[in-house]
């Protein structure tokens, strides 16, 4: 798969400490890449250094497989840590700084300020909008000369529930339109919905790098059920071929394989007079692998 | 070029504390300059008469003396236009505007050079009105009979002199700026250089050197006017291309810093 950016064995130190040890990751065109980790893990650091605002202590990083100079960077749209605009300025004359910045011929700010629904506050001070309302000025700005990457890092922080559901929104419209996004996140639940590829980044070393898929497939899927007698169920599951079939409190335990079918399970307990009270399909999610891998590398 | 120096207007246009700066230097400017020669007759009349003999001979607005006069003290109001460029390169790391046009596409080379053209546009503006100023006040002190176009270009480059001084006053405090980035830090360390740092400096190389010190090798282009009435050689008034020298080394220095300063340290 065609990779937009490729990391190679980045460290950066900060005096004794190193926030990077030989960070090596490719993120592929087209999708919605999920950087992730514990604050302090080297995420803000290492989109820092592939937007050339923070120098690297070795290591290399290739957009489009050039060096990161400021002419790739105008084909990135990036919002690192807080939006940052002139706070005295309106919307658009911020945007307008954007687009005279990029070099943009005819910028279409009508569209933009639009798509993140601004435009009736294009002529207000950026001072005096919400936290909500200021993230999305910064995808906006991010999106003006239509970028081939969108960089996002915590978008959603200090947002209440409504202002992330739209930013998430926008996030998978963008995604819709073929721009590929790198989103750096701690926010497990909302990089789940929307991202399809992810790192797992502590202490600026790499955990896991693949598919969300990947991820939370890894374990398998389970079947839970519950009923009055726990003992006679297990038995039940292991004479069924499910051998590894365990009891977790008040539930029997065990994994499926692929051609696992519940409700041919179903059948053959309550066939073997069982009494069954529950009886769910349980599958680990990005969550949950990802406390696991973090706990696992204290 | 012309694509920075919009970016910098778009970004000054809307800072309201920019124009009352820039307003304040013009009124404060004008409002002395004009106001010169009542304060030469007041000081005259609280002297004694050799010393008021002497302030007597001080003609402020004739030509071609007034280019002296007025660009030297205009020299004093210097710092509100550094307080206009520390503030504005300030605010670009207090919003992190600045690692903000980096990340969108900007050069740290094209931002410092942005900055330039704010540097050159007040200096560009101090000439013009110095030059409306000096101009107007000796037209207005002609003698009777003397042609206003004969009198008004001798000695009249001063106010490039002063252009000169003003880019290098502004480089100076755009350079500390750079370095210490939060205003106030900047702010107190210009005025704490500029009227004490460099003074005890000046003392301490009084048997030789003190020409080589920053601003002091600014201030020689020109010098304090009242000096020629008290006897002092008028031959150190006239300029000479050599007065450039240590001044533009300075300069350069400070681009070289200001330079390392946003492209090799983290933003």
């Amino acid at each position: 798969m065609e990779s937009v950016l490729k990391i190679n064995n980045l460290t950066k130190r900060y005096g004794k400490v190193h926030a990077l040890q030989g960070l090596t990751l490719d993120v592929p065109k087209g999708c919605v890449f999920g950087l992730l980790g514990p604050n302090g893990s080297g995420k803000t650091t290492t989109l820092g250094i592939c937007l050339g605002i923070i120098n690297s202590s070795s290591g290399d990083v290739k957009w489009f497989d050039k060096d990161p100079d400021h002419a790739v960077r105008k084909e990135i749209g990036a919002i690192l840590e807080k939006p940052n605009f002139y706070p005295y300025l309106s919307a658009i004359d911020n945007l307008k700084i954007v687009a005279d910045i990029k070099q943009m011929k005819d910028p279409n700010f009508q569209e933009i300020l639009s798509f993140v629904g601004l435009a009736d506050r294009q002529k207000h001070k950026f001072s005096t909008f919400s936290l909500g309302m200021k993230q999305r000025l910064a995808i906006g700005a991010a999106m003006l000369g239509n970028p081939k990457v969108l960089i996002l890092d915590e978008p959603t922080n200090g947002l209440d529930p409504s202002g992330i559901v739209e930013i998430r929104e926008m996030i998978l419209r963008i995604a819709e339109k073929g721009i590929t996004v790198i989103l750096a996140s701690h926010l497990l639940d909302e990089v789940e919905k929307v991202c399809s590829h992810v790192a797992i980044l502590k202490k600026g070393e790499t955990l896991f790098k693949g598919t969300v898929a990947e991820l939370t497939s890894k374990e398998g899927v389970r079947l839970e059920v519950g009923g009055g007698d726990l003992v006679a169920i297990r038995e039940k599951a292991i004479e069924l071929g499910f051998s590894d079939a365990v009891i977790n409190g008040n539930k029997v335990s065990f994994l499926l394989n692929d051609t696992s079918n519940t409700s041919e399970i179903n059948k053959a307990l309550v066939n073997a007079d069982l009494e069954i009270s529950h009886l769910s399909r349980v599958q680990s999610n990005l969550e949950k692998e990802v406390l696991k891998m973090l706990s696992a590398n204290a | 070029m012309l694509r920075l120096i919009k970016i910098e207007f778009r970004k000054m246009a809307g800072y309201r504390v920019f124009w009352w700066l820039f307003s304040l230097y013009f009124v404060l400017l004008g409002a002395v300059l004009y106001s010169m020669q009542a304060w030469l007759d007041f000081l005259k009349s609280q002297t004694n008469k050799m010393a008021e003999m002497m302030l007597s001979m001080f003609k402020v607005y004739a030509f071609p003396d007034v280019w002296q006069n007025l660009t030297y003290c205009a020299g004093f109001f210097m710092p509100i236009l550094a307080i206009i460029v520390i503030l504005s390169v300030s605010n670009e790391y207090e919003y992190k505007t600045l690692r903000q046009n980096v990340i969108t596409g900007l050069r740290p080379a094209e931002w410092l050079a942005s900055k330039f053209t704010l540097i050159f546009g007040l200096a560009l503006m101090s000439v013009l009105t110095l030059f409306l100023v000096s101009a107007t006040a000796g037209g207005l002190a002609l003698p009777e009979g003397a042609v206003f176009s004969e009198n008004l270009w001798p000695q009249s480059w001063m106010v490039l002199l002063y252009g000169f001084q003003v880019i290098f006053y502004l480089s100076f405090a755009l350079m500390i700026t750079l370095l210490v980035r939060k205003s106030i830090l900047a702010i107190g360390l210009l005025l704490m250089y500029n009227f004490i740092g460099e003074m005890a400096l000046r003392v301490y190389f009084r048997d030789g050197g003190s020409e080589f010190l920053p601003l002091n090798s600014n201030n020689q282009f020109i010098l304090n006017p009242i000096q020629k009435y008290f006897g002092k050689d008028v031959e150190v008034m006239l300029f000479s291309w050599e007065l450039f020298i240590v001044p533009l080394c300075w300069l350069a220095v400070f681009g070289v810093i200001s330079y390392l300063a946003i492209s090799k340290r983290d933003l």
